[in-house]
């Protein structure tokens, strides 16, 4: 086993990946020269030519749009949209190209689409910088939507998006890239692979399960090692892959525990954790002691200043605090 | 300005009434006149109307709570006005002697949650907040969760509730663990059962039973089928027993102590099955109302019943009681006396016979059994069999009541 970084997890995914697939491209802004804003696809120009990886002008609709038609055509193109927020601009290309062609296609046309889309807040980006959006792409049947956020399942979660044929939109947490985590080396590191709709069950406990993704559920594992401190069990579930979601593991949990908190870090309203828990109500209402918990932003544009920012982001204590509250049965 | 509204006494009857249901919640506006609650009283469900107007602010009673007349039962305020709570104070400051007798007899107004009084089962019938897991145990096991206690004081329960609940055995409720469910009775419920057993405690009864030919009434009810006027069999038989009664007035007697009340009203009551249970709407005056008008007052009043909407003042009052459950098929019974009557009578099914003429020869009529139940307390045997005689002939001759 390595200890490496996300950074370095990506990084190694399409070095070893584009070295055994010719038709692996990527297009995005400065990804070639530089290696990328976050450094993620450092030497890979070198390595394999300019021709495979596209430094583009800053025109999102243009390099999504030229990325599904490369998809339909043959390559398997990585757009990467530099700060997901931005994804709004290829949001046509996405939602009724990609998502719909293989399907209107009658299956002859792949989409072997990967979006790279760096999300979340912290580090007062402000508000164009720090959205989260993938309830968005939840929504839109077509899409794969995965936010693996431990370096394991960052590699082998990319290798698999860069295998399938459907369009994967891929969260990465633009926090995370220096997060450190075991990872295979030698010759499984390069073939080990991390499938979609399976969850990772990050710590076990009998008195509440919290479901969390990405950098939600690095604290929630800390909030549930404090909450262990208070004699407090909390199982705590990495998702990993949002759609498809592995409901199997959240419900085997709350068949235990019984009681439940979803987290997101994006604003509550309309996200993944309402989605998640109306699911987990229509398969286990009788499993239920309690009403089931969000934990997500405020309802409001993400402020700059770092004191109002840290208040709108679901931080340790919030989680802490929706585990008292669904364990309160006032 | 704040004001709190009480129950109002809505029947002659009327002491108190279980709240089954509020049928407004704070914030609501409500008008003189609008129905605010499913009330539980002595005999009946009704609608409670509220009193004056304005905009809920409190209630101060709980569902399944039993509220005696004159106690207050919620707070209104005026459009535009906030409700605090200290507004309350200064009505209790200034009559704090009035208050104080009341408090034993009535539950306090404002519920400020007594910790014991909260952890306590929730009576029954009242709203309580249970998680969907603890009911699936509950009903697992057998149990009602109503009368399982939640650990927080006026909390939900939750499965240990539940579990504690079954580990301590003493609660559990008869059954538990079996396949079954347990179901707590209602207030009419109670109310059927302490009547049925107090009349079968206190009355020596004896059963007098007797076949009457019902071709004449039979006939009768065609006739006026044939003017499209419906008239109940129960009717015809009310209207009857009114007039036999006011024959035999030993009959229309209830006995008080040492004295025999003999009644100079008579009110005949028929017993009617309704979804919440037996009632029993009473005929004021059948003997000085025609036929037609006891119909008509009798129908009305099952129709209200039906509807859980008949008034205490229907209901009460009964000098002697018809129970009929020929439409079951059932041919004799002998039913309960509705205490404090003196009798009650027992009406069978319609049946083909074959019975000699004059001549002997046989002549299919139609006939049903009268069994009269009487308390042998207020009369003998003889007498009682001279009512049901006259009952009978009544029914064998239609005319007889002109």
């Amino acid at each position: 086993m390595a200890v490496i970084t996300v950074r370095q997890a990506l990084n190694d995914a399409f070095k070893e990946e584009m070295k055994i697939d010719p038709t692996i491209i990527m297009m995005g802004c400065d990804i070639g020269v530089r290696g990328g804003p976050f450094g993620i696809t450092l030497d890979l120009m070198n390595l394999y030519g300019k021709d495979r990886v596209i430094d583009t002008p800053i025109s999102e609709p243009a390099f999504v749009g030229a990325c599904v038609g490369a998809a339909a055509t043959g390559l398997r193109p990585v757009a990467e949209v530099l700060y997901s927020d931005w994804i709004t601009l290829g949001m046509d290309q996405l939602v009724n190209m990609a998502a719909k062609m293989r399907y209107m296609f009658g299956g002859k046309v792949h989409m072997p689409l990967v979006v790279r889309a760096p999300f979340g807040a912290g580090g007062g980006i402000a508000a164009q910088h720090s959205q989260s959006f993938e309830a968005w792409f939840n929504h839109v049947p077509g899409f794969k939507v995965v936010a693996p956020i431990e370096p394991y399942d960052v590699k082998g979660m990319m290798k698999t998006a860069l295998r399938d044929d459907n369009p994967v939109i891929f969260f990465e947490h633009k926090r995370s890239y220096q997060l450190k985590g075991e990872v295979p080396d030698g010759e499984e590191g390069e073939t080990y692979t991390v499938p979609f709709g399976k969850a990772a069950v990050r710590r076990e406990g009998t008195d509440v399960t919290i479901v969390a993704y990405s950098m939600m559920a690095i604290r929630a594992k800390k909030a549930a090692e404090e909450l262990a401190k208070e004699g407090i069990s909390c199982e705590v579930i990495d998702l990993i892959s949002l759609l498809p979601l592995d409901y199997d593991t959240v419900m085997n949990s709350i068949g235990k525990t019984n009681r439940v908190v979803v987290c997101q870090e994006a604003n509550l309203r309309g996200g993944m954790a309402g989605d998640i828990v109306s699911e987990i109500i229509d398969r286990g209402f009788d499993l239920l002691d309690a009403p089931p918990v969000r934990v997500g932003a405020l309802n409001v544009p993400m402020p700059y200043n770092k004191g109002l920012e840290d208040l709108c982001i679901p931080d340790e204590q919030k989680i802490k605090d929706a585990v008292y509250k669904v364990l309160d049965n006032k | 300005m704040a004001r709190k509204m009480a129950l109002p006494k809505i029947g002659v009857n009327m002491t108190e009434a279980v709240i089954a249901k509020w049928l407004v919640k704070p914030g609501d506006t409500v008008n003189e006149g609008d129905p605010i609650i499913e009330a539980e009283t002595d005999k009946s469900t009704q609608e409670i109307y509220a009193t004056e107007g304005g905009i809920v602010a409190k209630l101060l009673a709980d569902e399944g709570e039993t509220v005696e007349c004159y106690t207050d039962i919620m707070v209104l305020i005026d459009e535009g006005e906030e409700y605090k709570e200290e507004e309350e104070a200064p009505v209790k400051a200034e009559e704090p002697k009035a208050e104080e007798p009341k408090v034993q007899a009535a539950p306090p107004a404002a519920p400020a949650p007594v910790p014991a009084q909260a952890a306590a089962p929730a009576p029954a019938g009242a709203r309580v907040r249970v998680s969907p897991l603890a009911k699936k145990i509950a009903r697992e096991n057998g149990i009602d969760f109503h009368i399982v206690p939640p650990a927080v004081p006026g909390g939900r329960i939750v499965k240990n509730d539940v579990l504690n609940f079954l580990a301590n055995g003493g609660g559990a409720a008869p059954g538990a663990g079996e396949n079954l469910d347990v179901i707590p009775m209602s207030p009419m419920r109670k109310i059927i059962a302490a009547r049925m057993t107090q009349s079968t405690l206190e009355k020596p009864c004896v059963g007098l039973v007797t076949t009457a030919d019902a071709t004449a009434l039979l006939a009768l009810r065609k006739k006026y089928k044939e003017k499209g006027i419906k008239v109940s069999m129960d009717a015809i038989l009310a209207k009857m027993a009114a007039k036999a009664l006011t024959i035999h007035r030993n009959i229309n007697t209830v006995l008080e102590g040492n004295d025999l009340l003999v009644k100079r009203d008579v009110n005949v009551g028929v017993a009617v099955d309704t979804e919440k249970g037996l009632m029993v709407p009473v005929v004021k005056n059948a003997d000085q109302k025609s036929l037609l008008e006891v119909s008509e007052n009798l129908s009305a009043m099952v129709e209200d019943a039906q509807a859980s909407r008949l008034s205490a003042d229907n209901m009460g009052g009964g000098t002697f009681t018809i129970t009929n459950l020929g439409m079951f098929g059932v041919e004799e019974f002998g039913p309960i006396i509705n205490p404090p009557e003196c009798c009650i009578l027992g009406v069978g099914a319609l049946k083909k016979e074959f019975v000699p003429d004059e001549n002997e020869k046989p002549k299919l009529t139609t006939t049903f059994k009268m069994n009269l139940v009487f308390d042998h307390r207020i009369v003998d045997g003889a007498p009682a069999a001279r009512f049901l005689k006259t009952l009978k002939e009544f029914v064998e001759m239609p005319e007889l009541l002109i």
